[in-house]
């Protein structure tokens, strides 16, 4: 057995679990085929479900090392493969000018000559002189890797085309050199935050997971996993409220790490209790755009007490505007008193 | 399991899920996996990370697989509770008096595809079959496999009077799978086949000439057990027989209804594919605006550094310019689309084009107007296109049945989404520019195209007849880089093409 096969579904859970990830049973079941077939794994989901976090969990659980490819809008393939080192060819040319001179000091003409450099040329173009980006650089590893090919969808649809070989058969052909073949076939994951719909022949090539926010249990057992110092019981709220959050239409829904984040700032305040007042105060933690800001301060008081009647939504509400003219605040505020007497 | 999964891929199939030989293989190798088969739920993610690369299939291959999968066992927690689409809930509640045979299966095999539960198996008999046999009390005493029991029981009323009347029980415990056509013929059928010829048969037939003493006579008795006789050695084939007709009947309903949803999605399929290359190639006509960034190019500026670099190993003679050009960013696209009714016919068209530019391309913004204008961004970007288009045409989104009015259209774009328009933007206009007598409001057009690169109009409509009527078209076409006329695919062909050779 090769270091990393993992015997079954909930092995491998358990791998995972023990670097502080925790697994559904698809992601499980995912990880076990990916280290059982070798196949490449595409991830697609909102930001901050914990892709990358993935491929880094892996890397930890398996002991591999881990590589990693950040794309980006206008990327070209020689930061993805390899380019040749001009530089370091051209320091090698100028100190060696004179082994150079002396090779073809004797040659009776041009003609010879050049067939005599012709010769040494592949002492210019070899590994030595090739700068490994990070495919080839996984194909190239001695030790089995993790390859991370990270926001696969902020790059040009050219650079999916370049990935094909790589994904496909785990080599890559260097023109003047010939083709690099992995010793040991890599770990491959794909992160996508779907902006857009990759090739077809791309996803054709890779087993695929939709990874959307976790159910309410994971989510409270990755913050407890955390160690956020947030007590149990205010922590299971946050876990309510955040999820109502997601059901609100914002712009960017707050995710996982946001709620870690949340449960992080709330513990660290010392809060006891949860109420919309600290909340609303907190809240741009999970949520960073103005209007889902708004949005969020007037649902959070009916999220925090779901049973909350209507004059004291209408209070919250209130609270939410503080911007809003005092005789507006006030006219509410007699009003629920006066529904309350 | 190889065949299942492929008969599973082929349904998959059908409803529209885009799979690949390479795919299906890459299932095969999935299930094969020590572990996978022994649990239905690793199994189904299993497959899932293989066969569904679109987070919108997840529904369908949902659905296939729990309709599929309750028709294969799976590992042994099926075993363990005997049956695994469990009817337990349903109770017995006994009332089984007559019992009747056709010959001809019954013409509404309903529940059959689905899986669901099997609500009612009086559904796949003929009613008119129940009914003939001699009803003494109007709801009781015809076969009642509505109550799904664990036993048939059925006597002949003509033989009998009085409530305890001759009855012959037979034990189908296996019944409880009667929802599943697939099944139900192999396992049933070998079931009762077993349980009557070996032990029952005897048994039954001794208790019948207990019975004897009772009511009735020794005549009914013994005419009684002399048909029964005949119906007990011939049950099994016609059961047997009576639901190999039903199975056949079903298959081609399936089969009939399989064939035909095939025959749009391929269609659909085709359209999509071409629509995609279409777009792909008018896409690479559009053009963004330059960036700071500079890129070696052909031809250019030459760049002083670059070329001192480059010319290091030639002494610094530059022997080899380096010329820069600067880049161009990738287009932004703004969609707007009019989807009155004037345009009604075209209008799905356009709206698939919409869709299919918003799934290719990272920076498109839709809009969809009438009289009035909607982002349609997200909607496209949330839901598959037949979803979209039917919220859009339902009027959830804005009026669609309203006059078209181009004026306040571009009115209240410029006024709320101007930001959408930038110096990078190409600004494509679907629509056939009637705006129905209104204010065609050149000004806010004109600012529309001068924010923009480039303003581009395709409309339905063939060049003729825009003098006809009311159309503004030509007074927008003079803000416009380019008017064509795209009706549909073959259209869209020639445009991109047209626009990509120039």
């Amino acid at each position: 057995m090769t270091a990393g096969v993992f015997d079954s579904v909930e092995e491998a859970g358990k791998a995972l679990a023990a670097q502080g990830y925790l697994t559904d049973q698809r992601l499980a079941t995912m990880v076990f085929l990916l280290t059982r077939l070798e196949k490449p794994v595409l991830l697609e989901g909102p930001a901050g479900v914990g892709k990358t976090e993935l491929a880094k969990s892996l890397a930890a659980a398996t002991g591999r090392r881990l590589l990693r490819l950040q794309c980006y809008e206008g990327q070209d393939e020689a930061s993805a493969l390899y380019e040749w080192d001009y530089g370091k060819q051209l320091l090698y040319t100028q100190i060696l000018r004179e082994k150079i001179g002396q090779l073809v000091a004797d040659a009776p003409d041009l003609h010879d000559a050049v067939n005599r450099i012709g010769e040494q040329e592949s002492v210019f173009f070899s590994e030595r002189f090739l700068a490994a980006r990070p495919l080839l650089e996984a194909v190239r590893s001695e030790e089995p890797v993790v390859l991370l090919i990270d926001e696969i969808d902020r790059a040009d649809e050219a650079l999916e085309a370049v990935l094909l070989e790589m994904l496909g058969e785990y080599q890559i052909s260097v023109p003047e050199i010939g083709t690099f073949s992995a010793r040991e076939r890599p770990y491959v994951i794909l992160t996508s935050n779907n902006t857009r719909d990759l090739a077809a022949a791309l996803k054709r090539r890779c087993l695929h997971l939709f990874l959307d926010y976790p159910s309410a249990e994971r989510e409270l057992d990755i913050v407890r996993s955390k160690d956020t110092g947030l007590p149990e019981a205010l922590a299971r709220q946050l876990v309510e409220i955040v999820r109502g959050l997601r059901e609100l239409e914002l712009r960017k829904s707050p995710s996982i790490s946001e709620t870690i984040d949340w449960a992080r700032t709330l513990a660290v305040l010392g809060v006891d209790e949860l109420t919309a007042p600290v909340l609303s105060d907190t809240v741009s933690v999970v949520v960073k755009y103005d209007k889902d800001v708004r949005k969020a301060l007037e649902a959070l008081p009916r999220l925090v007490d779901p049973n909350a009647d209507l004059p004291e939504t209408l209070h919250g509400h209130g609270h939410g505007h503080t911007h809003e003219a005092p005789k507006v605040s006030a006219d509410r505020g007699s009003r629920s008193f006066g529904r309350r007497s | 399991m190889e065949a299942s999964l492929h008969r599973f891929v082929r349904l998959l199939r059908l409803r529209d899920v885009r799979i690949s030989v390479p795919e299906t293989l890459d299932a095969l190798r999935c299930a094969a996996e020590p572990g996978i088969l022994a649990d239905r739920a690793v199994l189904k993610e299993a497959l899932r990370l293989a066969l569904v690369k679109d987070h919108r299939d997840d529904a369908a291959f949902d659905e296939i697989f729990d309709a599929f999968f309750a028709l294969v066992r799976v590992g042994p927690a099926e075993h363990g509770h005997g049956h695994g689409h469990s009817h337990d809930d349903l109770s017995d509640t006994g009332e089984l008096e007559s019992f009747t045979l056709s010959e001809e299966p019954g013409e509404t095999p309903q529940q059959g595809h689905e899986h669901g539960k099997p609500s009612d198996i009086r559904d796949y008999f003929a009613p008119e079959d129940l009914a003939q046999q001699y009803n003494l009390h109007q709801e009781a005493n015809k076969i009642d496999l509505a109550s799904m029991t664990d036993e048939i029981v059925f006597s002949q009323d003509n033989a009998v009077s009085g409530d305890a009347g001759y009855r012959v029980q037979l034990d189908t415990d296996r019944l409880h799978g009667a929802g599943v056509p697939g099944r139900l013929s192999q396992d049933t059928g070998t079931k009762v086949d077993a349980e009557l010829s070996i032990a029952e048969q005897d048994a039954l037939l001794g208790w019948l000439d207990q019975a004897e003493d009772q009511a009735g006579d020794e005549d009914d008795a013994a005419k009684l057990r002399h048909r029964l006789a005949g119906v007990l050695a011939n049950l099994p084939e016609a059961l047997k027989k009576h639901l190999e007709a039903l199975l056949e009947l079903e298959n081609t309903v399936i089969e009939s209804r399989e064939r035909r949803a095939a025959e749009v999605d391929t269609a659909g399929e085709n359209e999509r594919a071409e629509l995609e290359d279409s777009l792909r190639r008018l896409a690479s006509s559009l053009r963004g605006a330059l960036t700071h960034r500079r890129r070696i190019a052909s031809a250019g500026r030459v760049d002083p550094g670059r070329t001192m670099r480059r010319n290091m190993r030639f002494d610094g003679i530059p022997f080899s310019p380096v010329t820069v050009k600067r880049a161009e960013d990738r287009p932004r696209l703004v969609v707007l689309a009019d989807v009155s009714l004037s345009v009604r016919a075209t209008a799905r068209f356009t709206l698939h084009l919409v869709h299919g530019l918003q799934n290719l391309f990272a920076q498109v913004r839709s809009f969809a107007f009438v009289d009035g204008i909607a982002e349609t961004t997200e909607l496209f970007a949330d839901y598959p296109v037949d979803r979209a288009l039917g919220l859009i045409f339902g009027g959830d989104v804005l009026d669609v049945d309203a006059n078209s009015n181009y004026g306040t259209a571009f009115g209240e774009f410029l006024a709320e989404h101007s930001s959408a328009v930038t110096r990078r933007t190409t600004v494509l206009v679907l629509g056939d520019g009637r705006g129905n007598g209104n204010d065609p409001n050149l000004a806010a057009f004109a600012e529309i195209s001068r924010r923009a690169r480039e303003t581009i109009w395709l409309t339905p409509e063939p060049r003729y007849s825009w003098g006809l009527g009311g159309c503004d078209l030509p007074a927008y076409a003079e803000y416009c880089a380019k008017v064509r006329v795209v009706r549909d695919l073959s259209g869209l062909d020639r445009v991109a093409l047209d626009l990509v050779t120039r």
